[in-house]
């Protein structure tokens, strides 16, 4: 047995008590996995007695998941530890704290990545277990058949997963037999599978198809799906009707909403006629028109009005000394297609028949005729009602939407055209008529869309509604090969809809080949979350992808996200949104174009800053690279100047510190933090990196010099630590930007310019200049030093000259400066003509 | 939980009480199934089985064919018989030991008592050394060195970083090793 192993075989085959021994030490299984195989349990049980607690049941609002992307809680550090070898090997860890020890700007850092097992797919199309599917067979098109059970998409990967899918050749014979369609939305990816006798599968997606032979196991799944036989799975409620022309791929899911059993219901018996004893009377009617033509409805009505039911309630028409009833349907207004009424707006809309009253009924005949006419008494008058039935006598359901076609009537009002033949139900985007055949009651139903029924009126068709046109700009801004700010803008209306994006995102560059998609890390995850997004409002968040895709090389790259717009229950629409970026190349620091011809930008380089301390007794120097105004890398170094020293260094803590006239001052703390007490140990001849974002601490720090401030102890045998503080100074300039800093013409020169440094010693704002320096370094000179000659009057510079000529004058050298003005990197003789 | 805890659940939701049931006992059919199959199985037969468990006792009980009483019993019996059988699957390819074969001998049923009780004595030495370590390395010891779970896992269960994992995992197996070796016990 290894030494750092231990054989605990003992513990096997074990008896109750040591099992439930352990079962109370330790949970062995994370929360996330717990909750993946309790779905995976009730998924068995679903798939086995095909009923019952399957999964959730979409008939609300659907919260969209895409399948590769998992979801997965995700704790953000404030640095990330890095520890490398000197042979160049490094091992990514994160700090997974709790409570204060969290970093709060967890937006700004990379989140934690946590190993998920992956669903590997044998099918072309991958694993759609998250995706919705709908079927389609001879036996009921033109609906689709939606089970609106997640679980049956799960059930159908399972198999889909494991069978294998062998391409065939395009000329393959096709057999006969019946085809069984499936349609798949798999996250935004639309295909359909047509599913033959001879277990063949023909996939389509985006037009192009390929046929595959597939198991006999997927071919009969899909089948037995496909023709629900258990009374739970009827296709009742389950249809969803479908244009021939939209059973396409993308066509089959314009709808989310079953067709309904029926669209009218028995009329009510009002409430001041319950109890009474309900005489039912059938008019008969002539038509001017064909009531159940839906032709000559739109041809003879004045008015096609959408809206919501209300009430239903009845009215009695007195002609004469006739008395008839009518139902009058109380509709909220949702939309108007000759604009006379308004969204919001109450209406009555009345049809003939209805419940009326036996002494209303009789109260013509009694003005007209006198009461002794009526050879009933008052109690056999008032305990009876009529019940007048015109065509089927039902009416819509309250509370459900509808299209009506109408016509003024001679009251002022609105009447029904075509009684309820005028009137059809909204499922989603189809509008239902139902006709009742007159001689044997048999119910038969059309449907339409809206641009039809505008069609019959001899309107235009509409454009995608005014009331649910909505539009989404995405920007990216602050662009690092790390990460960025992305801006969603939405605006536009959407009509009682909500819009809503997650947190996933993915990255595409721009090749030669066009927008190619970026390969993600196979740990990538996303929180499984939904933001609003509000219209007319502005949603900025920091986003980070090196997590995920690395950093980014220079190039041209767009983020895309998907947004989705819940139009009502059951129907959601998707828009995919990009924001287009580029990543800048790091920076060459020898080349840094500090001396350039105005109107040209330098670049953003990667300066490495290093620590002040030096021959240090511990051998710890320390490094700053990849600056920018939010954050930065440090590298501890260490050498074996004292090997036996154990140096560690304490929950990643440091401060930043900033030059000012009066010295060095510490930057205030806009959000406060307790760091980690880890300890993080420095190994002899090795490093430690810390990737530092420090916006959320001290917000992005605008130019300036600064400086970090850092410390390392050493473990003492008697418990007592020593530390040292290590300072790292370096500058801001601008956010990386030099474009905008000032250029001036250096003195005794023709033309050449220099830039001024945000550097602020204690000789106040410095004016440097760039040079090469004795020992070939480049980098900076102070103006005031190269321009002081040591001579401040006439004697001074007689004397000068004359040591030059005998050769006794020893020429001026002063320190070459890196660019934070501090750091000495070599020196400048005075170059005697 | 009793059957009829369950079943008053159930009424309320499928669900909550097939839920509720996974939670009271996830761990105790885990540990069974696991102990059973730790020497042939990898962690997705495992998890596989214990799924199986649960699916079952979900069948059993949801049709009324389970018993009443105490739901412990049934659930870790029903565990029990089926790590076995996976385990059986599992192993099912190895060698059939011939009669004549040196490695093949008549169990000796005093021996055998004593060895099981010497066994359990091993394990509850074993148990209580862990556990003396206290936490978190006694979890970092059994889900490194008994379940084999990697740093990164164990580190999320311990909120810890998967470096002071490894560091501790080491300091404490060291120190595991001392306590066992004083009751002369070598592993």
């Amino acid at each position: 047995m290894k030494k750092d192993d231990i054989d605990l075989r003992a513990l096997e085959n074990a008896d109750e008590e040591t099992i439930k021994r352990l079962s109370e030490l330790v949970s062995p299984v994370s929360e996330k996995d717990r909750d993946r195989l309790f779905e995976k349990c009730e998924k068995r049980i679903g798939r086995e007695s095909g009923s019952e607690d399957t999964g959730t049941v979409v008939t609300g609002v659907e919260t969209y998941r895409r399948p590769v992307w998992r979801s997965a809680l995700a704790v953000a550090a404030s640095f990330v530890l890095i520890a490398g070898a000197c042979t160049g090997g490094a091992l990514m860890l994160k700090s997974l704290g709790g409570g204060s020890d969290i970093d709060p700007t967890a937006a700004t850092d990379t989140t934690t990545a946590l190993a998920i097992e992956e669903i590997v797919s044998a099918a072309p199309f991958g694993d759609i277990s998250g995706g919705r599917v709908r079927f389609l067979t001879p036996a009921y098109v033109p609906y689709v058949y939606d089970t609106f059970d997640a679980g049956t998409a799960a059930m159908l990967a399972d198999v889909f997963n494991s069978s294998t899918w062998e391409e065939l050749p395009a000329d393959t014979p096709r057999s006969d037999g019946e085809s069984t369609f499936l349609y798949v939305n798999n996250g935004g990816q639309r295909f359909r599978l047509e599913f033959h006798p001879d277990n063949t599968a023909i996939y389509e997606k985006d037009g192009i198809s390929a046929r595959y032979s597939v198991s006999e196991e997927a071919y009969s799944l899909v089948r037995s799906l496909a023709h629900p036989t258990d009374p739970a799975d009827a296709l009742q409620g389950h249809l969803i009707w479908c244009k021939m022309e939209d059973l396409t791929p993308d066509g089959v899911w314009k709808n989310n909403e079953a067709v309904p059993e029926d669209i009218f219901e028995e009329a009510p018996v009002p409430e001041e006629l319950a109890g009474t004893e309900v005489i039912e009377n059938y008019p008969v009617y002539c038509y001017d028109f064909d009531i159940r033509n839906i032709d000559q409805i739109a041809e003879n009505c004045d008015d096609l009005i959408t809206g919501k039911v209300e009430k239903i309630s009845y009215r009695v028409q007195r002609s004469g000394f006739i008395s008839t009833p009518d139902t009058i349907i109380t509709v909220t207004v949702t939309g108007d297609t000759a604009g006379r009424y308004s969204a919001g707006d109450t209406v009555d809309i009345a049809t003939a028949g209805g419940y009326v009253s036996m002494r209303d009924m009789l109260e013509g005949q009694i003005e007209e005729y006198g009461r002794s006419n009526i050879a009933m008494t008052d109690e056999e008058i008032d305990s009876q009602c009529y019940h007048v039935i015109v065509e089927s006598g039902e009416v819509p359901f309250i509370g459900k939407e509808y299209a009506f076609f109408v016509a003024d009537d001679t009251s002022g009002g609105l009447s029904s055209t075509g009684f309820e033949y005028g009137m059809l139900y909204k499922c989603d985007n189809t509008y239902i008529q139902r006709v009742v055949d007159s001689d044997s009651g048999a119910k038969s139903f059309n449907f339409f869309d809206m641009n039809g029924l505008r069609e019959l009126l001899g309107l235009p068709a509409e454009t995608p509604s005014d009331d649910e046109e909505w539009g989404a700009e995405m920007t990216m801004t602050n662009v690092t090969p790390k990460g960025g700010t992305l801006t969603i803008n939405v605006s536009g209306s959407a009509a009682g809809g909500r819009l809503q994006c997650g947190d996933d995102f993915v990255i595409e560059a721009l090749t030669e080949n066009g927008w190619e998609p970026l390969e993600a890390g196979e740990n990538a995850v996303f929180n499984s979350v939904a933001y609003n997004l509000d219209l007319g409002k502005r949603k900025e968040t920091d986003i980070s992808w090196d997590w995920i895709y690395g950093e980014l090389p220079a190039g041209t790259y767009r983020l895309g996200k998907k947004i989705m717009y819940y139009r009502a229950p059951g129907g959601f629409d998707e828009s995919e949104v990009y924001a287009q970026f580029t990543v800048n190349g790091d920076g060459d620091t020898e080349n840094v174009p500090y001396t350039t011809s105005p109107g040209e930008k330098p670049s953003a380089p990667d300066r490495l800053y290093c620590s002040e301390e030096k021959d240090d007794k511990w051998g710890i120097s320390m490094e700053l690279s990849r600056v920018t105004s939010g954050s930065a890398r440090l590298t501890i170094k260490r050498s074996d100047a004292a090997p036996d020293a154990v140096l560690q260094q304490k929950g990643g803590k440091y401060r930043i510190e900033r030059r000012t006239a009066d010295g060095w001052e510490p930057m205030p703390d806009i959000v406060k933090y307790i760091f980690p007490d880890d300890m993080y140990d420095i190994p002899v001849n090795d490093q430690l990196v810390f990737d530092i974002v420090w916006s959320w601490k001290y917000g992005k720090l605008p130019a300036g010099s600064y400086r970090l401030v850092m410390a390392v102890s050493e473990r003492g045998d008697s418990g007592t630590d020593s530390s040292q503080e290590y300072h790292v100074p370096f500058i801001i300039m601008d956010g990386n930007n030099f474009a905008d800093l000032p250029y001036y013409d250096i003195p005794g020169t023709t033309g050449e310019k220099a830039v001024t440094l945000p550097v602020t010693t204690d000789k106040g704002q410095a004016k440097m200049l760039k040079v090469t320096g004795d020992n070939g370094k480049e980098g900076y000179v102070y103006e005031s030093e190269l321009l002081d000659d040591g001579v401040t009057n006439p004697t001074e510079a007689m004397a000068k000259m004359d040591a030059i000529k005998n050769g006794t004058y020893v020429p001026k050298t002063i320190n070459v400066y890196d660019a934070d003005g501090v750091t000495v990197i070599d020196t400048l003789t005075e170059q005697l003509n | 939980m009793t059957n009829e805890e369950y079943r008053r659940k159930k009424r309320n939701s499928s669900e909550e009480a097939h839920r509720a049931v996974f939670d009271e006992y996830f761990n105790y059919v885990y540990t069974i199934v696991f102990n059973r199959l730790r020497s042939c199985g990898r962690r997705e037969d495992t998890e596989e089985c214990v799924c199986d468990v649960f699916a079952e006792f979900y069948r059993c009980y949801d049709s009324g064919k389970a018993s009443e009483g105490d739901i412990s019993g049934f659930i870790g019996v029903l565990a029990r018989r089926m790590a076995s059988a996976r385990y059986r699957r599992l192993t099912s390819s190895a060698e059939t030991v011939p009669l004549d074969d040196e490695a093949f001998s008549v169990s000796d049923p005093a021996a055998d008592t004593v060895k099981e009780v010497e066994g359990k004595e091993l394990r509850r030495i074993i148990l209580d050394s862990i556990e003396s370590l206290g936490e978190p390395d006694s979890t970092i010891i059994l889900m490194k060195y008994y379940y084999g779970r990697s740093a990164k896992d164990i580190a999320g269960a311990v909120s810890l970083t998967p470096e002071n994992v490894r560091v501790r995992s080491g300091r404490a197996l060291k120190k595991l090793r001392g306590i066992l070796e004083k009751a002369g016990i070598s592993l």
